[in-house]
């Protein structure tokens, strides 16, 4: 991909005697929608994502300015509520805050959950199942030059085993250190914020998977690594069993992160999900495997 | 029975039984009127003269309708002591009059009617080709000579008058005594020096009538236009045409109608071409010197021709001069020409070879012209030989190549090749036929294996050979029937790697598509014209697997009818209806974002992609004002099926599923054109403004609802328009103003895990800025010496200015993040003004 993505963005720049300036199109007036991503995992706390959308050139572009404030968020089950609470941490690598809704309770295995969200007058309504079986990671490897659809590059391999008995969706998720040594998508991370701390950073996959052909059977998928590393580097390797809805929701955002800068490729619309047309995003369960450690040989 | 009636047949019948009395009487008379003996002279009178005197001398009583006495003179002639019927004899040879005695008067009439035919080819004589859509007119009927110059005009045995013209020719006029079939090869005279023409025009002759369907440009009249870099061009010239849209800056793509890109064939010497662009699109692959004919049907297509729904593009190349040996060629920033051309035999053979090289890689190495290197050449070479005169052949191939390359050795190479052999019978003097084989291919190298360390090359093309005879019969004036058939061996090669089995290349197809047509003309009366006909063809695909193995795949069938009613209100208006049902066998899937062909392949109708159709209906009122300014209002409307778009996120290249990324659907275009013309004097142009409209609906893709073609440009203004100052400066200009293009951009954005991911809420809705471009061009002839006169030697200089106040009409647009996270696009562009400057010659 990276190939042919280089190669048609030559021809693009250099176009003969092409000159650029700045977009004079003017996009369709913009309905703005929120934007909804709760995961629920049992035994742990839930955390909803509850954000404006705001059109594609707007100046607001922070994330205390697309946050939304004083929304009331609930998540039932079984009659018990649990009223969620604005929360943020802050982000040392993109040196801002990032808001998010915490609950209180730890969420059940098996439980049915329903999501509640009244904000500004409109209610947005979901609900996900705490149903999911973690998979089992046989190992890990590692390979400097794979070849696919998309080109060449080095990848992360885990080997697992797909749930029996059940159509299952997967994604990957690394978690490692990083510091202002290692660069992320060709760019070194900045030290504005960092400094000369270590953080914990969360590689996730961009592809996720489904288990069609492959019931019951040894699965293998490899990652382009999205951080740089150094022979020695270690990180824990999980992967996520996932909801349809998550499913749906990430291989749409797969194709569209695909599409976005590439001109050649047509554009991905995301279609309707939990929430109709009210909102955009997803509300489900997930249940990660154990984690297996992995240590980068070069 | 009315009384009316009965006296009507009264009358009638008591005329034919005292016609059939005195028929019997006179024959048993002794003394005929016809025997009696008389002295008279004739002294270069009239005919009608000569009875008179005839009469008066022989006392005898003649009957005759005048008007069928042609007021034509006899040659001065005396008769001594000869018989009635002698003289009689003598004066009305070839007047296609006969005699006979009734009672006692000699009565005059018609002879039975019988049916002869002029045929031949009208040419250029002074280089002795044939000279394509000349008119013949005959009294009241006309001929146009058709591809091959070939003509038939049958009419009752008489004597007329032969009038022969073509534009930028002197008429020629000469008089026919038709007693019998005749074969006449007419050569026409130029008016002026080749190089000159641009300042013939229509001629006065050129009336409603000849301004139909079809719509034609000669090479002098492409090189007065103005373009890139000051590089002539067909395809460029097209987009100026009214009714021709060009779906973005510098694309040598066309729009006819609010049909696709695809729509359109294109044929050079009847072989199709795949991809006729040099040059990423700037430059189309036709050397301006190898061109002697352009012809477009785009309001209605013929029967004889078909295969694509929108237009036709019959381009006809030169076939050399018969009769002397001429260079030509020229130099422009983009490239250098060169041709010559002579007899191989004199009058029975002629050639002409021509190669066109772009300096564009020469720039590289000093001023960096472009960014990226780039060089094209074509070559054409065309021969003929005349076996006699009811026999020819000719024989014409075409190659183009274009090779891209990038400093990272990245490359993008695409080459046309066509060749065809011909050969004209001519079977009797009302049947001409034409046996043709064709040879097409089209291929397209993107190699970008430098980087990568598994070869990747990725290969699309189509390969085509074919047999066809067309037939023409001139039934009689006024009424042709052409009716032909062909075979075709399609060889597709939608999209593969270097290595054909790997898993990344597409199945390659098969094609046997055999076809069959019916065309008639016919003049139903002076003012009604009517043409109609069909097209059927069937369309059988195999699928070619990876071991080579062939698989039956899937059949179409297809059956085009068509007509077209012509109403002429005089010889100056006339008003136009037509329908036609296209079908089209193979699509070309294209990229939505830009145009480029290397993103994108030719597939056949098979079982996963559907044959393409159309329904057209269009009607067109046209007016010839004073012979100097020409009027045409249009409405079109135009239902296409099976129209095929990618689904989001399809990407064509290297990517073996996206056959499976299509989805069909309806396409909907409607429009009205308004077209003004000035078609002679010093100042003359064209001005026109269309409003039009072009939709898709298709399942799969904007959730199903209709959305605006990337064609969709709903107001279009052209201006185009040349001022002769002198014989040897003219100056021209053109200036379009359009609707930007459809495209669809994301409206919003939300964050994801870090990223911004774009909203996108509708395909197509945004839209460019509207377009708008002015063009200068300046024509200079160098003052001709007399050395030059003897030499015939002719240059040309041209100077030109494309985009005059630097308009940066947008090719496409991409999206990128700051620093600051804020998203921004930017719009890819022609840098602004191009000056250019050419210079063209001929010996």
């Amino acid at each position: 991909m990276k190939q042919i993505f280089i190669f048609f963005s030559v021809i693009s720049v250099g176009f003969i005697l092409s000159c650029e300036k700045n977009i004079t199109v003017s996009p369709p007036a913009y309905n703005n929608k929120v934007s909804i991503t709760g995961f629920i995992e049992p035994d742990s706390i839930p955390v909803v994502y509850f954000n404006r959308t705001v059109p594609y050139f707007d100046k607001a572009v922070k994330k205390n300015e697309l946050m939304i404030r004083n929304a009331l968020i609930t998540i039932s089950s079984n009659g018990s509520t649990d009223k969620l609470s604005l929360d943020s941490v802050f982000d040392k690598i993109d040196c801002q805050f990032d808001y998010f809704y915490n609950g209180h309770n730890k969420i059940l295995a098996n439980t049915k959950y329903d999501l509640t969200i009244i904000s500004e007058g409109k209610t947005y309504i979901a609900n996900a199942v705490t149903n999911l079986f973690a998979p089992a990671i046989d190992s890990v490897s590692y390979v400097s030059n794979y070849n696919d659809l998309y080109g060449e590059h080095e990848g992360v391999v885990t080997y697992f085993k797909d749930v029996p008995n059940q159509v299952n969706y997967y994604r990957y998720e690394m978690i490692r250190s990083a510091d202002t040594s290692i660069m992320k998508a060709e760019a070194t991370i900045k030290r504005a914020c960092l400094g000369k701390d270590t953080v914990t950073v969360h590689e996730i996959g961009r592809a996720v998977f489904e288990d069609v052909g492959k019931e019951g059977k040894q699965i293998t998928i490899i990652v382009e690594p999205a951080y740089s590393h150094k022979k020695g580097t270690k990180g824990r390797i999980f992967i996520q069993s996932i909801d349809k809805n998550a499913y749906v929701f990430f291989s749409q955002l797969d194709r569209q992160k695909l599409a976005q800068f590439n001109p050649f490729v047509e554009p991905v619309f995301l279609q309707e999900g939990q929430f109709g047309n009210k909102a955009i995003g997803f509300f489900a369960a997930k249940k990660n495997s154990k984690p297996i450690t992995f240590t980068y040989p070069e | 029975m009315t009384f009316v009636h009965f006296n009507k047949w009264f009358k009638n019948t008591t005329f034919i039984l005292v016609l059939i009395f005195s028929s019997f009487e006179i024959s048993l008379a002794q003394d005929s009127l016809l025997n009696k003996i008389v002295s008279i002279s004739f002294n270069r009178i009239t005919l009608n003269e000569a009875i008179q005197e005839l009469q008066k001398v022989s006392q005898i009583s003649f009957a005759y309708d005048p008007a069928i006495i042609l007021n034509r003179r006899i040659s001065a002639q005396a008769f001594s002591a000869q018989k009635v019927e002698i003289i009689l004899q003598v004066i009305f040879n070839g007047t296609g009059l006969q005699f006979r005695e009734v009672a006692s008067s000699i009565v005059i009439t018609r002879s039975p009617v019988s049916i002869r035919t002029i045929n031949g080819i009208v040419y250029d004589a002074e280089t002795g080709e044939n000279l394509i859509g000349a008119t013949l007119q005959i009294n009241q009927v006309k001929g146009v000579t058709n591809q091959y110059g070939y003509y038939s005009i049958s009419l009752p045995a008489d004597a007329y008058t032969l009038t022969a013209s073509y534009i930028g020719y002197e008429t020629k006029v000469q008089d026919l005594n038709l007693q019998k079939n005749n074969y006449l090869s007419i050569g026409l005279k130029r008016s002026t020096f080749n190089m000159q023409e641009v300042y013939v025009t229509a001629p006065a002759s050129d009336s409603i009538e000849t301004l139909n369907s079809v719509k034609s440009i000669s090479p002098s009249q492409l090189k007065g236009m103005p373009f890139y870099a000051g590089e002539a061009d067909v395809i460029k010239a097209l987009q100026m045409q009214s009714g021709v849209k060009n779906p973005s800056e510098g694309s040598s793509g066309l729009s006819i109608r609010g049909g696709n890109l695809d729509q359109n064939l294109v044929l050079v010497d009847e072989a199709p071409v795949y991809n006729p662009s040099h040059l990423f699109g700037l430059i189309s692959i036709f050397n301006i010197d190898a061109i002697k004919k352009l012809q477009i049907y785009k309001d209605y297509i013929p029967a004889n021709l078909g295969g694509r729904l929108s237009s036709v593009i019959d381009i006809k190349l030169e076939e050399g001069n018969l009769n002397d040996f001429h260079i030509k060629g020229g130099i422009s920033l983009l490239s250098a020409r060169f041709a010559a051309e002579g007899p191989f035999v004199k009058d029975k053979s002629s050639y002409l070879i021509s190669f066109r090289r772009s300096l564009t890689d020469l720039y590289n190495s000093g001023f960096r012209f472009f960014n990226i290197n780039a060089n094209y050449y074509d070559f054409n070479f065309k021969t003929n030989y005349i076996l006699n005169k009811s026999n020819r052949v000719y024989f014409s191939v075409y190659q183009g190549f274009d090779h891209l390359f990038t400093d990272n050795n990245y490359s993008n190479n695409w080459s046309n090749t066509t060749s065809t052999f011909r050969f004209n019978h001519i079977f009797n003097p009302r049947l001409f036929v034409n046996f043709s084989a064709i040879y097409s291919n089209y291929i397209n190298a993107l190699d970008i294996t430098s980087l990568a360390t598994i070869n990747k090359e990725w290969l699309t093309g189509i390969r085509d050979l074919g047999l066809k005879g067309d037939f023409t019969f001139y039934k009689r004036a006024g009424n042709t029937i052409q009716f032909g058939i062909s075979g075709t061996r399609h060889h597709f090669r939608p999209g593969e790697t270097a290595d054909y089995i790997s898993n990344l290349s597409l199945n390659r197809f098969r094609v046997n598509d055999y076809g069959a047509y019916f065309n008639q003309d016919r003049n139903l009366s002076p003012e009604l014209y009517l043409n109609y006909g069909f097209r059927a063809g069937i369309f059988a695909a195999e699928e070619e697997n990876r071991v080579n193995r062939l698989e039956k795949n899937k059949t179409v069938y297809n059956f085009e009818p068509r007509l077209q009613l012509q109403y002429s209100f005089n010889s100056n208006q006339a008003l136009k209806i037509s329908y036609m049902r296209n079908s089209q066998n193979l699509q070309l899937v294209q990229n939505n974002e830009i145009s480029y062909s290397s993103f994108e392949t030719w597939i056949p109708a098979n079982s996963k992609v559907k044959q393409q159709q159309s329904d057209v209906f269009s009607t067109a009122y046209t007016h010839l004002v004073n012979r100097w300014y020409f009027i045409e209002v249009g409405l079109y409307y135009k239902k296409m099926y099976n129209q095929a778009d990618l689904t989001d996120h399809s990407q064509i290249v290297f990517n073996p599923l996206f056959e499976s990324s299509l989805r069909f659907g309806e396409g909907t275009a409607y429009g009205s054109e308004i077209t003004f013309a000035k078609k002679t004097g010093r100042l003359t142009g064209e001005l026109s403004y269309i409003y039009s409209r072009s939709f898709r609906k298709i399942m799969g893709i904007n959730s199903g609802l209709k959305y605006p073609a990337i064609y969709d440009l709903p107001n279009d203004f052209k201006i185009s328009g040349s001022y002769h100052f002198s014989n040897r400066l003219t100056v021209s200009t053109f200036f379009n103003y359009s609707n930007g293009r459809p495209v669809t951009l994301p409206v919003g954005f939300f964050t994801d895990n870090g990223s911004k991911v774009p909203i996108y809420e509708g395909r197509n809705s945004s839209r460019f800025p509207d377009y708008s471009r002015l063009d200068l061009v300046a024509e200079l002839k160098p003052k001709i010496k007399e050395n030059d006169v003897k030499k015939k030697f002719l240059s040309i200089w041209t100077f030109g200015i494309y985009n005059l106040y630097s308009r940066r009409n947008p090719l496409f647009y991409r999206v990128t993040q700051l620093e600051s996270h804020r998203n921004i696009g930017f719009e890819e562009s022609f840098s602004g003004v191009i000056p250019s400057i050419s210079y063209s010659f001929k010996y």
